[in-house]
């Protein structure tokens, strides 16, 4: 009885610690919001960076995915800084900030959806052995497609297949334009899907 | 904290301009309503009477039933328009947003239960068909409040764009339906359900495929 009372005590205690400093946290950040509001940068920078360390553990809690929470948390901050205008100061600034990341969660979930479901994991997939999916004819066939393709077209094919780097991330690292990579892309792809039809 | 957030925090901050501040709306809304309602109804009278020489019906509005179907169109079109900019804006508490809704479900019931012209229930089918007639009017007379509605909501951040899609656009509608009854000359129960009320949420339908794509506060400003 004693125990519960003082384990109901600890948590209790710990609660309100908690709540307070939230609180503390929430005013602080309506103070820098209006700040920003008024076109100043260190405040804007100072809430961002703080918000960035509230709402990455809370966006990974609900989507389990690292490299999902940063794109999810980077979206929230674009559309913080697009909404900034709404908030109200005289308000409380936590129902604000969670009504926008709920819905860029929300927002996520739907237009990736599609994806997730249709997505395979390749943790479990090795290119040796008899577990490979892999044949021995296709990886010959796939390094002699290989050799059709010319250097940049073959840079671009990795960039993008294997170290997984976005269509801009490759034209800046390759010092091309944007549709110059995808031209090649698509021409490496062809190549490649003709050698196996 | 990781690169691409810094850099991120960094561009945003960069060129920091202060933010125009929200329209404080104490009365506004009043004035809009006014200025709204007398627009779609000088858009429904002009249509009707340029398109198909059609008049006002005044003996109409001594009648209860028609008033009473009037003033709930009305309140459809407060109650939805301020949902809708309510949706428009994150954080704001949003409890009412059924209430439109169940306002269309009181129109439905006393359409249901109205004896005013209930006995024509079998008309003819050209005659029935021609009622698309009221679908244009109610169209040209909600224009006005929809685009002004849809750019009011364009300045604001629409956290779920197709929900105040839809009540931006049953509002605007339920003007336009509230507008025309004053010059439909047919006031008959099949007529009504068809064409004076299934538009209004096909107009919402419409409002909500037509959010996604016109709001877009939420892409990157270049």
């Amino acid at each position: 009885m004693l125990y519960s009372r003082l384990t109901m005590g600890v948590c209790f205690y710990k609660v309100s610690l908690s709540t307070d400093r939230g609180y503390r946290a929430m005013s602080q950040w309506s103070q820098l919001m209006a700040k920003a509001q008024q076109g100043d940068n260190r405040s804007y920078s100072q809430l961002l960076t703080e918000l960035l360390q509230y709402l990455k553990p809370y966006v990974l809690g609900k989507v389990k995915r690292d490299e999902l929470a940063d794109d999810i948390i980077q979206n929230v901050l674009l559309s913080i800084h697009n909404a900034r205008h709404t908030f109200n100061t005289e308000k409380d600034f936590k129902p604000w900030l969670m009504a926008i990341v709920n819905n860029r969660i929300l927002d996520y979930w739907r237009k990736h959806k599609r994806k997730f479901e249709k997505e395979v994991s390749i943790d479990n997939f090795s290119l040796d052995g008899a577990a490979s999916d892999i044949t021995n004819i296709e990886l010959e066939l796939f390094e002699k497609a290989l050799t059709h393709l010319n250097e940049n077209q073959k840079a671009i094919f990795k960039l993008i297949n294997i170290d997984g780097l976005s269509i801009p991330e490759v034209a800046k690292q390759l010092q091309m334009t944007e549709s110059a990579v995808r031209v090649n892309a698509h021409r490496s792809f062809k190549r490649i899907q003709k050698e196996f039809l | 904290m990781s690169d691409p957030n810094k850099e991120l925090i960094e561009s945003l901050c960069k060129n920091l301009q202060p933010s125009p501040k929200l329209e404080n709306c104490n009365l506004c809304w009043l004035k809009y309503t006014v200025i709204f309602l007398a627009l779609g109804i000088f858009l429904a009278g002009v249509s009707a009477q340029y398109l198909w020489s059609w008049e006002f019906k005044s003996d109409r509005v001594y009648n209860p039933n028609f008033l009473s179907e009037q003033l709930l169109l009305f309140l459809v079109f407060l109650t939805s328009a301020g949902v809708a900019i309510k949706f428009a804006t994150p954080g704001k508490r949003n409890r009412y947003y059924l209430l439109p809704i169940l306002l269309l479900l009181a129109i439905w019931t006393i359409l249901s239960f109205t004896t005013f012209d209930s006995f024509i229930i079998n008309i003819e089918t050209a005659h029935f068909f021609g009622g698309y007639q009221c679908f244009i009017i109610t169209f040209i007379a909600s224009l006005p409040a929809a685009l002004f509605l849809s750019y009011k909501i364009s300045k604001r951040a629409a956290l779920n764009k197709s929900l105040v899609g839809f009540f931006t656009f049953l509002s605007a509608a339920s003007l336009g339906t509230l507008s025309l009854q004053f010059f439909c000359p047919d006031i008959n129960i099949m007529i009504k359900f068809v064409w004076h009320i299934a538009p209004l949420l096909l107009l919402a339908l419409f409002g909500s495929w037509l959010g996604k794509k016109i709001w877009r506060w939420d892409q990157i400003k270049k």
